[in-house]
């Protein structure tokens, strides 16, 4: 699933760790998410969404190749 | 923490006590000395390794870093990470234990470490039907 985890991140000037930090989770898993190479849990997504003061459809894109539609 | 302290503080005098007990008393018997030697030696070695390991761990032990392992352990991704590294391991273990169990009855090995092979087996098959049941029930 595409995310603009990165996008949002640098637009509010925050580091990977400062992100991961936040969250309570590893810079690995920032790492990954924006990379693309891992999905979180609803709960993850939910905490980057709050974070990141949107909805979770606005930080993860929902795309064809992810089923469903 | 004081618990697992206390009980490696209990497993390295039940080992000292052990090997005692080799030395002095049972020098006569090979079976009950080695035994005791044996399962002595295991008891402190992994009491002592975990109680000098507790006191390293401690001298070096800070907020920040206690913090951080929090994270480490709780990070959602290392958690899936174990979790399918546990079940890999099971995955590729499964197989090459059947083989070690035929193998085992094939070139006649003791019958003792056949049954044993076998109980593994039958144990293994059992702790993945039963944590199956489990989870199916509790997710």
């Amino acid at each position: 699933m595409e995310n603009r985890i990165k996008e949002l991140r640098t637009a509010r000037n925050l580091t990977q760790a400062e992100l991961a930090e936040t969250i309570s989770v590893s810079s690995r898993t920032i790492i990954s998410l924006e990379k693309g190479q891992y999905n979180p849990s609803v709960l993850l997504a939910y905490k980057l969404a709050l974070v990141f003061g949107c909805s979770i459809e606005e930080v993860f894109i929902f795309g064809k190749e992810d089923g469903i539609f | 923490m004081q618990k697992n302290i206390l009980f490696s503080i209990f497993g390295l005098v039940i080992g000292i006590v052990l090997i005692l007990l080799a030395v002095f008393v049972f020098t006569g018997s090979t079976t009950l000395n080695g035994a005791c030697y044996g399962i002595g030696a295991a008891l402190i070695a992994l009491s002592g390794g975990n109680l000098i390991g507790k006191s390293v761990i401690k001298s070096v032990e800070t907020p920040e870093t206690l913090k951080i392992q929090a994270i480490e352990v709780n990070d959602e991704r290392n958690i899936r990470i174990r979790e399918r590294a546990g079940w890999n391991t099971v995955r590729i273990f499964t197989p090459v234990l059947c083989f070690l169990t035929l193998a085992s009855a094939l070139i006649g090995v003791e019958l003792y470490v056949t049954l044993t092979a076998c109980g593994l087996v039958i144990l293994l098959a059992g702790l993945s039907i039963g944590s199956q049941i489990y989870y199916d029930k509790r997710l």
